[in-house]
């Protein structure tokens, strides 16, 4: 065998690693004869060894479809609502590290809030960014997921006792309202950015 | 003898190291339907033909820079890939962790002690299983490079919440420094998601070339 039909075998290796040992040789076998066969009928046409060798390596790529990557096995819609959510989730992790560990005091809500719009804006970029034409209705199926969530630990909040370490002062009703004023926020970033360009589109 | 224009696209072939050799052989065959057409575009003009490929490949750039670009491109694009599919690995955990969390709200606090590792350490590590069986499923073959990008931020994650933490501690003594059980579901989702024969088969391909 040839060095570059060679190479082309070890390519396919690592393409196909995903595949179970005993079902990946049989496929490489059954490509390695079918360059076999290649070469030797481009030879009888005449080509040159590398040429021939060339020739069907390139018949052969294209006939097992290769590809750098696997494309995702999911929808585009749900692509981008995972990515929205999984982008809110790091950036709101990630910026919260500049503010006081003591979160849940009065004054700190309102830069938690404000944290939040920030990592919304910067999720539904990246989503545009993934893939623009499933982004409006993704970042809403990822938006919409959120806020039921949100909704369902509200109610619990509400309904469960509270921990015993929050400052003095803070009851379930302000925890309450304070989740729910950063759910609104939440939602008016990610639609003002969601929109945005739409508008600027249009004149 | 090669013609010149043979000769640099046999440099270009070469250079291409990053791009899969099928991939490396189509950019060949487009980089020389190129330099034709400029040769063919020089000869009209009254030049040679050695000439002419000359001009055309002086017009197309310098071999180990096309290539450079072309290499810089495919490794942007394998990276962005990677990426992407990180996120929506950590979207899926996200999505069953949020749903576990709404579930299992009221009992860290209210709920017997027992709850506590529980939520915090069991619960993220069996999300983190499921959602890497799940990728499983929807990229066969391309979870290693994603779930090492997840691990990083996740320790990047870990690192300042550990610093913090800590400062804390230090300032006030009272709060606590997460334990090693906090890193435990980093490595779930190479249990599931086939990543670890991935890298396997990775090495014993290089060896067996190696060798």
């Amino acid at each position: 065998m040839s060095s570059l039909t060679q190479r082309f075998l070890s390519a396919l290796d690592t393409e196909w690693s995903y595949l179970p040992v005993a079902e990946r040789e049989s496929e490489k076998q059954r490509v390695a004869q079918r360059l076999d066969e290649l070469v030797r009928a481009e030879q009888e046409l005449g080509a040159e060894d590398y040429e021939a060798q060339r020739r069907a390596v390139r018949a052969v790529g294209q006939e097992c479809q290769l590809r750098p990557q696997t494309s995702v096995r999911l929808a585009p819609v749900w692509q981008v609502a995972l990515i929205w959510v999984a982008v809110r989730s790091v950036a709101y992790t990630l910026l919260g590290f500049v503010l006081p560990l003591q979160t849940v005091a009065p004054g700190v809500m309102v830069s938690w809030t404000g944290l939040g719009m920030v990592a919304a804006v910067l999720a539904t970029v990246v989503a545009r960014l993934w893939h623009p034409r499933a982004a409006l209705r993704g970042v809403l199926y990822g938006l919409g997921t959120q806020v039921v969530f949100s909704l369902i630990t509200a109610v619990q909040l509400r309904l469960t006792p509270l921990p015993a370490n929050l400052p003095v002062g803070l009851g379930s009703d302000a925890l309450l309202r304070v989740s729910l004023i950063s759910l609104v926020g939440m939602v008016l970033a990610t639609l003002a950015t969601l929109l945005a360009p739409q508008r600027r589109r249009k004149r | 003898m090669h013609s010149p224009l043979e000769q640099y696209v046999d440099t270009l072939g070469q250079e291409l190291k990053a791009l899969p050799i099928h991939e490396r052989l189509e950019q060949m065959d487009e980089a020389r339907a190129h330099l034709d057409g400029l040769s063919v575009a020089y000869q009209e003009l009254g030049h040679t033909t050695e000439e002419a490929e000359q001009h055309a490949i002086v017009q197309f750039g310098e071999a180990v820079a096309v290539a450079k670009a072309l290499n810089r491109t495919a490794v942007k694009q394998r990276w962005c890939h990677a990426a992407g599919v990180a996120a929506i690995y950590w979207g899926i955990q996200q999505f069953l962790w949020s749903g576990c969390y709404t579930l299992f709200l009221p009992y860290p606090h209210s709920g017997p002690k027992g709850w506590m590792p529980l939520y915090y350490t069991v619960l993220p590590f069996l999300t983190h299983l499921a959602a890497g069986a799940i990728l499983k499923r929807l990229v066969p073959g391309n979870t290693l490079r994603p779930l090492l990008l997840v691990t990083g931020v996740m320790a990047t994650i870990m690192l300042f919440l550990s610093l913090r933490l800590g400062l804390q501690w230090l300032q006030t003594g009272t709060g606590f420094t997460p334990g090693l059980e906090w890193f435990l579901p980093v490595i779930a989702p190479f249990l599931t998601s086939g990543a670890l024969r991935e890298a396997r088969y990775e090495q014993q391909r290089r060896r067996r070339i190696l060798a």
